[in-house]
């Protein structure tokens, strides 16, 4: 009794560490005062000038554009790298098998800086692909981590059984290995794009002049003058990301269902 | 050439030599069994002929024609692995339909087969499950039916039923060569298990170190195996290993001497032999007969209901033997003297 009160209350302290923050920012996002000060008074003021502020609208549009393409090439490269090292017998599966997780080893911020190092040997201009590049390079260790699971959780032998029942490779790749993959892509999907959403310091390094991403404007309105509109939009994207999760979880619960009933 | 003709078989792993030029046939409907312990290249063989890997060396042919060139969706050959690989997202039904929409039959068909096989199989009314829903031995089935129902020209069946506990086991091997011999499909059965091998079978192939050792009926494998590997795996054995002498006397390795029973030992002019006699096939006698026999102490009972097995000591070896619990016999006890012996068309006399 008194183990499962003091569990319950261990629990509790816990998720309020986790949850507290991002509750008062919630919160701050509806308060009138300027300076997230209180007592709190009930206002939409900084939804309406969120809605007028344009560069953080651009920002966060350039934010979910990058981080869907990033997700959508993460899991292409991913699935069909996985698919190949599965089954392959070539000595070059061990390195790929471990290059391809070593950026996760990588600071960012040492990545960054050899990626502009580079582009500056080569005599390039920061642009936009090379910033998907990086954001692709540092997501893809990710995406590959929880495809590779789930492929490694699969019996092989279903392939060789759909093989041995008349089906080549590719209705065995559209008929079996898809449809049980495809929940692994869509989760290791939506982790790169939280990552490349996410990032600063990648992007900070690589951006071309004149554009910026979510978090650097957030970063540059902190370090001059803080303004609660910067709650609003975060408000605003965690709402969005909790859709998607609910999206992703009913969808994967519905092509899960096999598994769990 | 027989309907299923395997020649000259040879695999390699990494310079591991796996399958060593194997060579058997069989005829159509014939159910065979290869046997023979963990590593010895049976699931490589029946990989090779399912067409998952390919053969370093020789050709394999069924009905005349040679499928050693066609990949395996080519092959029509239906297979049943040992842990079932069903499809976990597909329906039971689905899953038994899957190789003839591969076929292109028309829906109508494909219920007509489904329905046929799940009939065959004692599954009907399980189509609407998940292969998740159902128990170890109804997921077997299901692979033997979505095996079946494409009609194969030839059946492969992996361990395929070493994952189920032993009463399940037995009756699905009785289940299976039923509906084995009502198909009439030439099957290949991969089992370690001898009991398994020697209840299922028309023909075993015993195999050690990627050899067939011996491939004939489980009668005569059991009567006269060909060597005392053979004689071993396939049901237990006594092995004395020496000399024959002339007037039929067996000199033992330890030098102590015993009379075999009355034959022509003549053609047996070998430095060494093995003679191999089952426990169950000595005879025990408590007073000294007139016939040649072996004296010796029992050591040991083992009381298994319907049959006694005793541990001899004679000839500083220790001889096994097995016999009937029944009415007409007293069993014997730790420390009998007895006498024992054995007929000469129950001995086989090998050289390794
Ligand atoms: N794909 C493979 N790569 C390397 N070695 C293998 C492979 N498949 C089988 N072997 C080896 O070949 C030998 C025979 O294997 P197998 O045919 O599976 O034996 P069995 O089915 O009789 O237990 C084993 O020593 C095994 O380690
Ligand atoms: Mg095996």
């Amino acid at each position: 009794m008194l183990k499962k009160g003091i569990a319950w209350v261990y629990t509790c302290i816990i998720f309020t560490f986790l949850y507290a923050p991002i509750a008062v920012l919630m919160l701050m996002s509806f308060n009138e005062s300027q300076y997230n000060s209180l007592p709190f008074q009930f206002s939409t003021r900084w939804y309406n000038e969120l809605a007028n502020n344009q560069t953080l609208i651009d920002s966060s549009l350039t934010s979910i554009y990058v981080a869907a393409i990033t997700a959508l090439f993460c899991v292409i490269l991913a699935t069909m790298l996985m698919l190949w090292i599965v089954q392959t017998k070539s000595p070059l599966k061990k390195w790929i098998d471990s290059l391809i997780i070593l950026p996760l080893t990588i600071p960012w911020l040492i990545l960054g800086l050899s990626i502009l190092l580079l582009l500056n040997l080569l005599n390039w201009d920061k642009n936009f692909y090379i910033l998907l590049v990086g954001h692709i390079i540092i997501s893809l260790p990710y995406t590959v981590m929880v495809i590779k699971a789930r492929l490694q959780s699969l019996d092989f032998s279903i392939n060789e059984a759909s093989a041995s029942l008349g089906a080549n490779e590719w209705t065995t790749f559209r008929k079996i290995t898809f449809p049980l993959l495809f929940p692994a892509m869509l989760a290791g999907g939506f982790l790169a794009f939280v990552i490349s959403f996410d990032n600063f310091i990648l992007s900070y390094f690589l951006i071309p002049s004149g554009q910026s991403t979510l978090p650097i404007e957030i970063y540059s309105s902190i370090k001059f003058g803080f303004t609660p509109e910067i709650n609003a939009v975060s408000t605003v994207l965690l709402a969005g990301t909790t859709i998607i999760i609910i999206f992703i979880v009913t969808v994967m619960k519905a092509s899960l269902k096999f598994l769990f009933k | 050439m027989a309907y299923l003709a395997i020649k000259n078989l040879s695999k390699s792993f990494q310079n591991n030599l796996v399958l060593d030029h194997i060579n058997f046939e069989i005829e159509k409907g014939t159910f065979l069994s290869l046997l023979g312990p963990s590593g010895c290249g049976k699931t490589t063989t029946l990989r090779l002929i399912a067409g998952f890997e390919h053969q370093d060396e020789g050709t394999i042919h069924i009905g005349g024609n040679t499928i050693d060139t066609l990949p395996p969706y080519k092959r029509n050959i239906g297979l049943v692995f040992q842990s079932y690989a069903l499809f976990p997202h597909m329906t039971v039904g689905q899953n038994i339909a899957y190789g003839l929409e591969q076929r292109n039959f028309t829906k109508g068909d494909i219920k007509k087969e489904v329905s046929k096989a799940l009939e065959m199989v004692q599954l009907t009314g399980f189509e609407n499950r998940k292969p998740r829903q159902l128990s170890g031995g109804q997921q077997q089935r299901v692979a033997l039916a979505r095996a079946l129902v494409i009609k194969p020209s030839l059946l492969l069946l992996d361990e395929s039923l070493s994952a189920l506990d032993k009463k399940l086991r037995v009756d699905m091997q009785i289940e299976l060569r039923q509906i084995q011999k009502e198909v009439g499909i030439t099957t290949l059965f991969v089992t370690h298990d001898q009991e398994e091998a020697m209840t299922l079978s028309d023909q075993i192939a015993v195999m050690k170190n990627g050899k067939i050792v011996q491939m004939d009926t489980p009668q005569n494998i059991y009567k006269n195996p060909v060597n005392s590997f053979v004689a071993s795996f396939i049901g237990q054995s006594n092995f004395l290993k020496g000399r024959i002498k002339e007037n039929s006397q067996f000199v033992l390795q330890n030098g102590s001497t015993f009379s075999l029973p009355q034959q022509d030992y003549s053609l047996y002019n070998q430095e060494e032999y093995i003679i191999s006699v089952r426990p169950e096939k000595i005879r025990v006698d408590q007073t000294r007969p007139s016939y040649p026999h072996i004296q010796g102490k029992v050591k040991f009972v083992t009381y298994i209901g319907n049959l006694s097995m005793y541990l001899i000591e004679a000839l500083g070896h220790d001889i096994r033997i097995q016999q009937q619990n029944d009415s007409y016999r007293d069993q014997l006890k730790v420390n009998d003297e007895i006498y024992f012996s054995w007929n000469a068309s129950d001995q086989s006399i090998l050289t390794e």
